[in-house]
């Protein structure tokens, strides 16, 4: 507990990653509380329609049914959030693993995952993802489990990396010689000190993986309308982009600034861990 | 009176602190130097030497300025001068030859590309003669191959090569006045001594002035006529080698020099009390630097800021100055004692071979040797003795310790604990009961403690893994350690980071001592250390050593320091012994011509 | 727009695509080297290069940038990699008939042997991208072409 509310400090010490962490806690308070606080009913089709634009009853207009945008886009980000947070937990702690674990065994095992992660990532993922989608479902869990096991794979080599540059220092040659075992070295000496880059690095995949699930939401392959999604949300109303921007507007806004958000959290994540060298103390 | 070449006056700098006061890192510097002579800056970690010698360069890393005073060279004020005058001046009449000549060399291009590059900014001669100038100046540091030299990479030289490719591009611009940051550290010690000729005859040769800064008294008094020293910021001290070496004033400098082992020296090196400041952190501006450390310290020096005074020989900086001069501050250091080892061997070593090949099996089949890189090693260590391993880098010291250690398989020969134990397993096959006999203590202090880990969790772990303790007798253990090492209890609760080098030192070994071993393997534990400091390291390994007749297999590549710590000693060269003898008698009477030449490089 | 259209109506049609691409790789490729140059402006040899009497732009252009965009050239081929596979959404806004669309309807209709194909071509220029980084790594650090003397 320490450790986040360590982190937490960082992040809050600079004016960018206020601003951007108070857009994430709005997102997620959003996402939690928003079928108590919306003003209509997802699905609702308005009986008189005179007016698509924003109004006095519906502040974000009507899209192309004649939703409540307003609604759709306050309910738009659950499953995105939901699926993308279990999975980049999911991704950073099976990569974030096999990483350490290659990095401090070295040899043979670590030949095999670099070549295993070397082949996953000449894969084009879009295409496996839609693949995995079209033959088993698009349920929370088989993107939560999709989503996860292929950004993991970028994890793995970032973990990897951190921990070469750990596992020659003469603390972990210490713990060795004093007989601990593998697991032993792994979660008392490396862990902790590899933990700040994986902690930035998981944001960062937050934000991409959020993006990917829009993207396969925009495809038709994420989200089963009528289920709010900004990606689908976006989908469905570009066409009358001229004519109605705000059904694809809103959602936008919405997705855009939770990635920038996440972005500005992890960048002041990264300065107040000193993995940002563009500021330097004299001396 | 000769106009002087550079003149310091009234040099302060430092950053602005968080509190909107100044903080100095270099204060209220004067010095001067002639034409053609050479001063050495000495001190210790934090004092301050490489700002001011980059200062007279007219620069300042960032976050650091010139807070207060001027710097005159051949009349102009580096840090008045506009950028491009600076860049005809840098590397032409004033050149800096760098700490670490391998990364102060850009890796991606050619040594010719950058020799090259320095003859067309400060050199006047036309482009045709560029390489054949470039080969005059290798030959002048004693480059063999030149051409050859010129076509590689930085990377491809050694150490000494690119040392010495430093010292050639410095010269190309022939300048009036040399800047030196610690040039030969890392180096091997006969390639110092070589490195630290040549300058000397540089200096002779074309009266090039010079300003070297080191922590290392010896080097210094090899190049240096003047000798300033630094403390905390401020000169302390000033005068002619001689003068200073023979009869220091300053309680610093007469404790410094009282720190410094020597070979054939009949008493330990002194320890000076306390700790060295961090830069910058002092807490008022008021008194003097040294107060807290002074053993002659009296009310007022705490609270009035001392005068530089001019001595007949000398300055010296210090509000006692009479009662410095007229004393010798320094006690006669404890003598060194021969201590008997115990009857009993606690390490034996037979026949060791190590190679860090690894040949396929194909290659074994066919009988293939593999190249061994320490081969035929044989000793000793018996309880409460302490070995010494010297040698060069290369020569197989490490790689010994390692294998005994476990963390080196050896290919041949035999190792043997207590009688009981067999060493030649690597840690994984060890029994626990083994692994605790035989502790490790490493060379760099800043990375042999996790720094994610409080020095109490960094203790336990040890007696965790070792012994069964309950709950609270572990944390009296604990706080038992600290005392051992003389560290104070508080400090459970500490980061390794809010540490100094010595202090994570005496972790290091409190870390070994939990294991309540019978054998302590030291790998260079005082190299990467402050001569000051090294010296408390060394009392506190003789004090634990008497106390509880621990063994000790000490590694290092100074000379003067195994003599003073060790009973026995093993000279190494390329992996061979070369000789082998009690400290004493090696060093005062040395067999080996290996160990004559070793001997001879000690400045 | 048809599949097989004269090249200059396909450069005509081509532009707005390839300009969304290309903006989000600059974005990328921006801080990627950004962060890259600010590493390399820190290190020793170019405070030396300083304290030589070097012109800033000399030093900056012949010796901090080759260093700075070593690291930098493995990530970029990376992240091309991950564009290529990232074109389909690009390819769908646009309504542009490429690879992308094309795998993207032929896993609708699950054609698998066209999805087979395509996976294997994609894959395809990701191996040859990581060949051709390889070889600007060679080219520009002289550290992997010749043996090091430190051990």
């Amino acid at each position: 507990m320490n450790i986040l509310r360590e982190i937490l400090e960082g992040v809050l010490a600079s004016r960018s990653g206020k601003i951007g962490f108070s857009i994430v806690i709005f997102h997620l308070v959003m996402a939690v509380a928003s079928p108590w606080i919306v003003p209509y009913e997802f699905n609702a089709q308005a009986e008189v329609i005179d007016h698509i634009g924003p109004s006095l009853q519906h502040w974000a207009g009507l899209d192309t049914l004649g939703r409540d945008v307003l609604t759709r886009t306050m309910l738009g980000g659950r499953e995105a959030i939901l699926v993308t947070l279990f999975g980049t937990f999911l991704a950073v702690t099976w990569g974030g693993f096999f990483g350490i674990l290659a990095g401090f065994l070295g040899g043979r095992f670590d030949e095999l995952i670099m070549r295993s992660v070397d082949i996953f990532l000449a894969i084009p993922w879009m295409i496996f993802l839609l693949l995995v989608i079209a033959s088993f479902g698009n349920g929370a869990h088989v993107m939560i489990f999709t989503l996860g096991f292929f950004y993991g794979i970028g994890v793995v080599r970032l973990a990897r990396a951190a921990t070469l540059e750990i596992v020659v220092k003469d603390y972990v040659l210490a713990a060795r010689a004093r007989g601990e075992g593998t697991l032993s070295v792994i979660f008392r000496e490396i862990l902790p000190n590899v933990r700040d880059v994986l902690m930035v690095e998981s944001a960062m995949r937050w934000s991409w993986m959020l993006l990917a699930f829009s993207a396969l939401s925009f495809l038709g392959f994420g989200v089963t309308p009528p289920t709010p999604d900004w990606g689908l949300m976006i989908a469905n109303s570009r066409i009358y982009l001229p004519l109605a921007p705000w059904p694809v507007l809103v959602p936008m806004i919405a997705l855009s600034s939770l990635i920038i958000g996440i972005n500005l959290t992890a960048d002041a994540m990264a300065k107040s861990m000193g993995l940002d060298k563009t500021t330097r103390t004299p001396v | 009176m000769s106009e002087s070449l550079l003149s310091i006056e009234n040099l302060t700098i430092g950053y602005p602190g968080s509190d909107g006061r100044e903080v100095p890192i270099v204060h209220d510097v004067n010095l001067t130097l002639a034409a053609g002579d050479t001063l050495g800056l000495v001190g210790e970690s934090g004092c301050g030497k490489s700002t001011l010698l980059l200062a007279i360069m007219g620069y300042y890393k960032t976050g650091l300025s010139r807070l207060n005073g001027s710097v005159t060279f051949q009349g102009e004020d580096p840090g008045e001068l506009a950028a491009h005058q600076l860049q005809l001046l840098r590397g032409g009449r004033m050149a800096l030859i760098p700490q670490n000549a391998g990364q102060a060399l850009t890796p991606t291009l050619r040594i010719e590309a950058q020799m090259f590059e320095a003859l067309s900014l400060h050199a006047n001669i036309a482009p045709a003669h560029w390489n054949a100038r470039c080969i005059e100046l290798f030959e002048r540091v004693r480059l063999p191959t030149p051409e050859q030299i010129l076509t590689r990479y930085p990377h491809e030289l050694s150490g000494g090569q690119q040392q010495r490719v430093a010292i050639a591009m410095a010269l190309a611009g022939e300048p009036d006045l040399l800047l030196l940051d610690e040039p030969t550290t890392g180096l091997d010690v006969t390639t110092q001594a070589h490195v630290l000729e040549l300058l000397q005859k540089i200096s002779a040769e074309s009266n090039t002035a010079m300003v070297y800064v080191s922590h290392d008294i010896g080097v210094i008094s090899t190049v240096c006529r003047q000798i300033a020293i630094m403390y905390a910021g401020e000169v302390v001290e000033k005068g002619s080698r001689e003068v200073l070496l023979e009869s220091p004033v300053h309680p610093y400098t007469q404790g410094l020099l009282a720190s410094i082992p020597h070979l054939h020296q009949q008493t330990l090196p002194q320890a000076i009390e306390g700790m060295l400041p961090q830069p910058g952190k002092r807490g008022s501006m008021a008194g003097c630097v040294y107060a807290e450390r002074c053993p002659l310290v009296e009310q007022h020096c705490r609270e009035m800021t001392p005068l530089t005074r001019q001595l007949l020989d000398r300055e010296v900086k210090c509000n006692l100055v009479e009662a410095a001069v007229s004393q010798d501050l320094i006690r006669p250091g404890l003598e060194i004692v021969t201590v008997e080892p115990g009857e009993n061997t606690v390490l034996e070593v037979e026949g060791l071979g190590v190679s860090y090949e690894r040949p396929s099996l194909f290659r074994k089949l066919r009988g293939h040797e593999p190249t061994l890189t320490t081969r035929d090693i044989s000793f000793r260590i018996r309880r409460g003795e302490i070995l010494g391993l010297v040698g060069e880098s290369g020569s197989g010291k490490s790689t010994i310790l390692k294998t005994v250690a476990g963390l080196q398989r050896p290919y041949q020969g035999r190792i043997t604990l207590l009688d009981e134990h067999d060493l030649a397993l690597p840690v994984e096959s060890r029994h626990r009961e083994c692994l605790r006999k035989v502790q490790l203590v490493f060379q760099n202090p800043d990375a042999s403690l996790n720094p994610r880990k409080t020095i109490e969790e960094i203790l336990r772990r040890p007696v965790e893994l070792y012994f069964d303790f309950e709950r609270g007798a572990i944390e009296d253990e604990v706080d038992a350690l600290l005392e051992r090492v003389n560290l104070p209890v508080s400090y459970r609760r500490r980061f390794p980071a809010q540490l100094s080098g010595g202090e994570k030192q005496r972790v290091a070994i409190a870390r070994a001592l939990a294991a309540k071993p019978d054998l302590i393997l030291c790998d260079e534990i005082t190299s990467a250390l402050d001569v000051s400091v090294q010296a408390s390291i060394i009392k506190l390994l003789l004090v634990l050593r008497s106390e509880s007749d621990l063994s000790l297999l000490f590694v290092s590549h100074d000379l003067a320091v195994v003599e003073t710590l060790c009973d026995e000693v093993i000279v190494l060269q390329k992996g061979e012994i070369r000789e082998a003898g009690a400290a004493a008698a090696v060093f005062r009477n040395p067999q080996h011509a290996y160990t004559r030449s070793l001997l001879d490089s000690v400045l | 727009m048809r599949a097989d259209a004269p090249l200059l109506e396909v450069l005509s049609k081509i532009i707005l695509p390839v300009m969304t691409l290309t903006l989000v790789m600059v974005a990328h490729i921006m801080r990627m080297v950004r962060t890259s140059m600010i590493d390399v402006l820190a290190s020793d040899f170019v405070q030396m290069g300083q304290l030589k009497g070097l012109p800033r732009l000399r030093l900056v252009v012949m010796h901090a940038l080759p260093n700075a965009l070593l690291p930098a050239i493995n990530l970029i081929a990376l992240n091309i990699a991950w564009l290529i596979g990232g074109v389909l959404v690009v390819e769908v806004v646009f309504n542009y008939p490429g690879i992308g669309r094309l795998s993207v309807n032929a896993i609708s209709d699950r054609d698998f042997p066209l999805v087979q194909a395509i996976a294997l071509l994609m894959a395809s220029i990701y191996v040859a991208l990581n060949l051709i980084a390889d070889l600007l790594s060679l080219l520009l650090n002289p550290k992997l072409r010749t043996q090091s003397l430190q051990s």
